[in-house]
């Protein structure tokens, strides 16, 4: 194989890999993954994003038809969006920020010590905590089965438990 | 090698050729600058790190602790007065730098014509952008660790997105904006310190790791010096301070000095200058006359890709707008081109047609760039300059019939490539000429030697001579295929410019013919046009719908 038809051969890989990427609209936010409580490598820049709060947010698969569409992890926070089934009749957004946007809702228990727990209308969750806040908001025609799935997916992990984890399998650093 | 030509048989050499021997280069070898190898070793270095801190978490802790330890004493001795304008350095970093950057060299290349440029400008953001999602998903560095973070950022930290757009952006613009020389080392420069400064900002307020800058930067200055030196070298795609035809490629330095050992080596003929002639009247390559040291000239059409890639879109736009009139297929190679020309030029001169006698062809870079020479019609001048009579005019009209008569058409005949010397018509630069065309180019080529002749001579004289060697149904035929798109430019321009309106006259000196229709519809036409509209629109959609991401929006 000569020097140009490597070459052209190299060009093809790589545009087989990239084009599809740039051309059909798949942006930083569409491709970046959800933290998954099972690859706690990416839940780290979401322990950056809010460097106060006492836990973080991670997601075990939350099933029942919720896809990950969108994760953006910037300073601020982070937001997760899901849509439900494949013609978004309901989309759900977790977002995690230093304190709440919404204020409101009734205390429920939450079952994590230092973690309070609110229901908010018409269908989501509150978690406070030191530091921060993981927002859940459900809009569409979810029901209550796919409410609760994703409800349910979300995991919060300490902060110092996390700072653990990465001090032995990674570097000797604070979160 | 001029008149002393004359008489010659066809491809008399002007000295002994030399053989190049195996391994030694050609006169103008391919070469990439060493700074722009620099970058893309840089870049598969960089490639080869990412594969490996993806298959093991080791190199990765290892590289952040020394990250760590590079950014300690920067981050320890953040200063009241200096954290803020580092702290707005970045921000515009993230937010504005590409963009204005980027738009400003768009706008720049958009309106000094620049077009292969701003196409290239936005590939590179795309390509950039692409490696930089693509390798911070699979990679998922966090920022910098047990450090505080007082600046804004986005996603995963390796490699760093902003300044890896910001550089493509701005060594884009520097090579679309700026010339070669003086100038554009200045821009480097500065571009250089801009990026310095940006780099320091990043990593003074905590977003990114040393190591995270130096990638993005590496990877923005190897993508667009990829591009910009596979899609338009500085050799064939020059910035010039002054617009001029893109066609017609600067002979000083490298490629004059290439000329003058190639036409030794290869001609046997030592040059003593090398001069652009009849510039205005070429669009499709860059004519020459070379001087020799014995005071003889040589005429000398250079050919590059850019040529290649010219008449590609040439014959495509043709294709386009009227279907397959004749032989649209483009060339595939230089090579091939200038190979296609001296054939041209010696089927005329067997066919017993006037033209400058073939000398050979010099290969500059094999493949890319190639020199036919010719003999140089010393004191010949366009028709248009002289009068002519009715020898001329006869000449004129026998050419074409030995064309028929061997069946060949020359494709663009007009007054610049139709040369008298001392009475004598000379036809010149048969790079469109073809074997066996259709009979529709054949009449078009009746025609168009008619209004050139008729320029000068008048119609009824110069139809009164075509009689004599044409029936009133070729003539006929002539005058029914004209239409804007069978007339070369130049000549159409002479017609537009002229008192009278010729084809109507030739058209009431002729029998009547209903006109011919030129458009020609196939599945492939059907096809192309469905492909390059679609492929138009995607584009377009691609690059409009991802503004943000290729760092063009804020």
């Amino acid at each position: 194989m000569n020097a140009r038809r490597l070459a052209h051969l190299s060009l093809l890989v790589i545009w087989s890999g990239l084009g599809p990427v740039w051309a059909t609209g798949c942006s930083l936010d569409e491709t970046t993954p959800v933290p998954s409580c099972s690859d706690r490598g990416s839940v780290l820049i979401v322990a950056q994003s809010v460097p106060g709060a006492a836990f973080v947010p991670c997601i075990e698969d939350p099933g029942s038809g919720w896809e990950a569409t969108r994760v953006h992890v910037d300073e601020d926070g982070t937001l997760m969006r899901f849509d439900l089934g494949l013609d978004a009749k309901a989309t759900g957004d977790v977002q995690f920020t230093p304190v709440c946007e919404k204020a409101g809702g009734t205390n429920i228990e939450s079952g994590i010590d230092g973690v309070h727990a609110r229901l908010v209308v018409p269908a989501g969750r509150h978690y406070l905590f030191d530091g921060g806040c993981v927002g859940i908001q459900i809009d569409g025609d979810a029901g209550d089965a796919a409410v609760d799935a994703l409800i349910d997916s979300v995991v919060l992990v300490e902060r110092t438990r996390l700072a653990a984890e990465l001090r032995r399998s990674f570097i000797d650093a604070e979160l | 090698v001029t008149s002393e030509l004359d008489g010659h048989p066809v491809g008399t050499r002007v000295g002994s050729a030399t053989r190049r021997p195996s391994g030694e280069p050609p006169p103008l070898p391919r070469q990439f600058g060493r700074g722009t190898i620099a970058w893309w070793t840089a870049g598969a270095a960089w490639a080869v790190i990412w594969v490996w801190v993806f298959v093991s978490d080791r190199p990765g802790a290892w590289i952040t602790e020394r990250d760590l330890e590079l950014m300690a004493p920067i981050v320890d001795h953040r200063h009241r007065w200096v954290t803020p304008v580092m702290t707005a350095t970045n921000t515009i970093t993230l937010h504005w730098l590409t963009a204005v950057v980027g738009w400003s060299t768009l706008a720049t290349g958009l309106v000094t014509r620049r077009l292969r440029h701003v196409v290239l400008l936005v590939g590179s953001l795309g390509v950039t952008a692409s490696i930089a999602t693509v390798v911070g998903v699979l990679i998922a560095r966090p920022r910098p660790l047990g450090i505080e973070i007082i600046g804004e950022w986005e996603a995963f930290a390796q490699p760093s997105r902003p300044l890896a757009m910001a550089t493509a952006a701005m060594t884009a613009g520097m090579l679309t904006v700026t010339a070669a020389g003086r100038i554009r080392r200045r821009v480097l420069t500065a571009l250089v310190a801009v990026l310095a400064v940006a780099a320091f900002a990043q990593v003074y307020v905590g977003v990114e790791h040393p190591t995270d800058s130096a990638a993005g930067i590496t990877i923005g200055a190897a993508v667009t010096l990829a591009a910009f030196r596979l899609g338009a070298p500085e050799s064939v795609f020059p910035i010039r301070r002054r617009h001029g035809n893109s066609a017609h490629l600067d002979v000083s330095g490298a490629r004059g000095r290439a000329i003058v050992l190639g036409v030794r080596r290869q001609l046997g003929a030592q040059i003593r200058t090398i001069e652009p002639v009849g510039i205005a009247g070429s669009a499709g390559s860059t004519p020459l006359r070379l001087t020799l040291d014995d005071g003889r000239f040589l005429f000398a059409k250079l050919y590059a890709r850019s040529h290649l890639r010219a008449d590609r879109f040439y014959k495509l736009g043709r294709t386009l707008r009227y279907g397959q009139l004749e032989d649209e297929h483009r060339f595939a190679t230089v090579r091939r081109l200038v190979q296609h020309e001296d054939h041209m030029l010696r089927l005329f001169a067997a066919a017993g047609i006037a033209v400058p006698q073939p000398v050979g062809i010099v290969e500059l870079t094999p493949e890319r760039e190639y020199l036919l020479v010719s003999e140089f019609l010393t004191g010949a001048v366009e028709i248009d300059e002289t009068g002519i009579d009715g020898a001329v005019v006869d000449q004129g009209l026998e050419t074409i019939e030995r064309m028929w008569r061997a069946g060949l058409a020359h494709r663009d005949i007009k007054p610049a490539n139709l040369m008298i010397r001392d009475g004598r018509m000379y036809v010149v630069d048969v790079a469109f000429a073809q074997i066996r065309p259709s009979p529709w180019r054949q009449a078009v080529d009746l025609a168009n030697m008619m209004f050139v002749l008729g320029l000068a001579a008048g119609p009824e004289r110069v139809f009164e001579h075509a009689r004599r060697r044409f029936s009133d149904d070729e003539l006929a035929e002539a005058f029914a295929v004209c239409r804007g798109v069978t007339i070369p430019g130049q000549l159409r321009r002479r017609l537009h410019d002229h008192d009278d309106d010729l084809l109507a006259r030739f058209r009431a000196l002729a029998p009547s013919r209903r006109p011919v229709r030129i458009q020609r519809w196939s599945l492939r036409r059907v096809a192309l046009t469905v492909w390059v509209t679609a492929l138009a629109l995607l584009s377009t959609a691609a690059v409009v719908g991802n503004l943000t991401e290729i760092g063009l929006a804020p």
